[in-house]
């Protein structure tokens, strides 16, 4: 078996003890991040990406996974305590969570989340090791044709799946795609957009735009609506399931992880997503259906296993077509750039250990969240009622250090705090600005395609349709374009953004 | 549609879209666009930058339909969001000048008043430790590049180094003479 001998030398990367101190550093942090609000995953990852730049590529990618899904931990810590998610993928659980803790049943809402979230990254990490290999062995055919074809199908999905409108979606990932384009064209030489500054002929630095846009641009907006928290619980006791608890959390978490595990792997999906789909269908099927809202322990178990479930397999077109579909696994191929690791299908068969060693510390790591959150709650109780005044000056120190040593320039300190005024504006007019760095991630490689395929192609675009896999991915789009835009299933969509 | 789009919001949003695609176009206009078979540095992005127009004019036209909604900005902390900004550009102005140590102080120490609940008994620590941390752990720990206290606030930089403080320097020691 040679997943089996895979997996052996996975384990045998993550157990390293050099290993198992970055997997645990990230979850640690990842689970901090998650607790505290109004710091995500995606700011956190930028401010630490220059940091890995002297480590080993394995162990930083180890560290760096571990915050996204240690977050998806401690977010509901958060939820469930004050009310307040802690990450944007537990919103829903705050509904239900908070709900349990009013009645004294905080422990239970905890272990149940922890559990089902540990039921479903056990799944994912399954699920990644069973399923990327031969998608990258499929991904190893694609021409030009096929990668553009696919980079706009990630698109359009990652429009489709956001709350809000549509064009406006749209008007970010093109605005991205045009950002991306700054710098030195690499066919041609020619600065492109650059405005004579030397500072921008290697492009605006990745890590700089996105700290400002999820940092900077964060913090602004909470400005804006400071209030000091309540802490509802001054302790958590009770972390034990009764095993009336066990039998009406089993259904809801198999069917979190299942819906979230296939909503992460598509473009655009992940974490967020996720929760709040689990959630809507638990409230639907559930016999205590009525329940929701006041305290139902499945509306706690369902959207906390799939967002874990999402967050951890949305790595699975991340490594396997080095195509990211969301903001943090577009920090991550940042991260496998700095490294030299070229993120593409070649992965999987030029770097295994980097490849299963990654796989099997996801595994490792939920195995530490479980021990971390649930006999350590108590910590991280104590570390919420750090104030938010004292804790966004902090994040700003870091995130100026952070710019600088992304290139050791004051110059990205600058292009950090135009996207922090920036993505300010955007969150006032209403627009996300996730779809942004998508593009601005794709927008090289989304040209580089184009070029290509169009010279293979004598200058013909219709090899896009010639080419059966490029149709079928182009066929996708356009479907889910359509679905979209169709009046009946747009209102539900909007229901259930709205829930 | 447009059923989520909002009136005086949206027209802004949509008018300042447009807008920047139509930057991209002005300032990409003497980019070679070859031809679609050899594409030139200007192809990809006059595609792009025409869409971003189109874009951005149907949102605005878009929401114009509406009914408006009133101004739903919001407040907007500006403070803040002053004192936020202004410390990111403080920080990347003077951090090779003024040191790592001295910066990060300052910086943090304003930064907290953008909040309604900084205290100076809160701030002063804060600001203090975390310039200590962050020198510890940057320049310490990780060898950053940059100055512990940087040579601005060094003795006799500001006489000799910079020739336009220096003849300040003179002129006033001049002007002190002769007023004497």
């Amino acid at each position: 078996m040679e997943l089996f001998s895979n997996l052996g030398l996975g384990f045998a990367t993550a157990l390293s003890p050099f290993n198992l101190l970055y997997c645990f550093m990230g979850v640690f942090l990842g689970t901090a991040i998650g607790v505290l609000p109004g710091l995500g995953p995606v700011a956190t990852i930028a401010m630490l990406l220059p940091l890995t730049f002297g480590l080993d590529p394995v162990s930083s990618l180890i560290m760096l996974a571990g915050i996204y899904y240690g977050a998806q931990y401690g977010g509901s810590t958060t939820a469930v305590l004050i009310n307040l998610p802690g990450e944007s993928s537990s919103v829903v659980t705050a509904i239900d969570g908070y709900e349990m803790a009013k009645r004294g049943r905080a422990g239970a809402a905890l272990a149940s989340a922890a559990l089902g979230s540990f039921f479903a990254g056990t799944v994912a990490t399954v699920l990644i090791a069973v399923a990327a290999p031969p998608l990258a062995m499929l991904a190893l055919q694609f021409g030009p044709a096929e990668y553009f074809s696919l980079m706009v199908l990630g698109l359009v999905a990652s429009v489709a799946l956001a709350s809000g409108s549509l064009l406006k979606a749209f008007a970010m990932i093109f605005l991205g795609l045009l950002l991306g384009l700054i710098g030195t064209d690499v066919e041609s030489g020619a600065q492109r957009f650059t405005m004579d500054l030397p500072e921008l002929a290697d492009g605006l630095n990745f890590v700089a735009v996105s700290m400002g846009l999820f940092g900077i641009g964060e913090i602004l907006r909470n400005l804006g609506h400071e209030h000091s928290r309540s802490l509802q619980v001054k302790s958590v006791s009770g972390l034990m399931l009764t095993r009336d608890d066990l039998k009406r959390i089993v259904g809801p978490v198999l069917r979190g992880t299942g819906l979230g595990s296939l909503l992460g792997i598509l473009p655009g999906g992940g974490a967020m997503l996720s929760s709040f789909a689990a959630y809507t269908l638990e409230k639907r099927i559930s016999p205590n259906g009525a329940q929701f809202g006041k305290g139902a322990i499945e509306g706690v178990a369902a959207p906390e296993s799939a967002n874990n479930a999402g967050a951890q397999t949305s790595f699975i077109p991340m490594l396997t077509l080095g195509i990211p579909s969301n903001p943090v696994m577009a920090l991550m191929i940042g991260a496998m750039i700095i490294q030299g690791i070229t993120p593409g299908p070649n992965v999987v068969t030029k770097e295994p250990t980097l490849f299963w060693g990654m796989i099997a510390s996801m595994w490792v790591g939920n195995l530490m969240l479980v021990l971390l959150n649930l006999p350590l709650v108590g910590l991280w109780v104590r570390m919420l009622k750090i104030p938010y005044h004292l804790l966004f000056p902090a994040i700003i120190a870091f995130c100026c250090i952070g710019a600088f040593s992304a290139g050791n320039s004051t110059f990205d300190v600058f292009v950090m705090a135009l996207f922090g005024a920036f993505g300010y504006c955007l969150i006032k007019l209403d627009f996300e600005p996730a779809p942004l760095l998508l593009g601005f991630v794709l927008g090289p490689m989304l040209e580089e395609n184009l070029r290509r395929a169009m010279l293979l192609s004598r200058g013909s675009p219709s090899v896009f349709v010639t080419h059966p896999l490029s149709l079928a991915l182009l066929t996708c789009a356009v479907a889910l374009l359509i679905v979209v835009v169709l009046p009946g299933i747009r209102a539900k969509r909007e229901e259930a953004f709205s829930e | 549609m447009a059923s989520s789009l909002e009136n005086p919001r949206d027209v802004l949003g949509g008018m300042l879209m447009a807008g920047i695609g139509g930057a991209f176009l002005w300032l990409g206009g003497d980019l070679d666009p070859g031809s679609a078979l050899r594409m030139g540095a200007g192809y990809f992005p006059r595609i792009l930058g025409t869409i971003m127009v189109a874009l951005g004019s149907v949102i605005a036209l878009l929401a114009m339909r509406q009914p408006s909604a009133g101004w739903v900005l919001g407040q907007t902390p500006w403070r803040g969001v002053i004192l936020v900004l202004g410390s990111l550009l403080s920080f990347g102005g003077a951090v090779r000048g003024v040191g790592l140590l001295p910066v990060v102080t300052v910086v943090v120490f304003a930064a907290a008043w953008a909040s309604r609940y900084a205290r100076l008994r809160s701030a002063l620590p804060l600001s203090a430790g975390l310039a200590a941390v962050c020198a510890f752990l940057f320049i310490h720990l990780l060898g950053l590049p940059l100055p512990l206290i940087g040579p601005w606030l060094t003795a006799g930089y500001w006489s000799a180094a910079d020739p336009a403080v220096s003849t300040l320097a003179v002129s006033a020691s001049a002007f002190s003479t002769i007023a004497r």
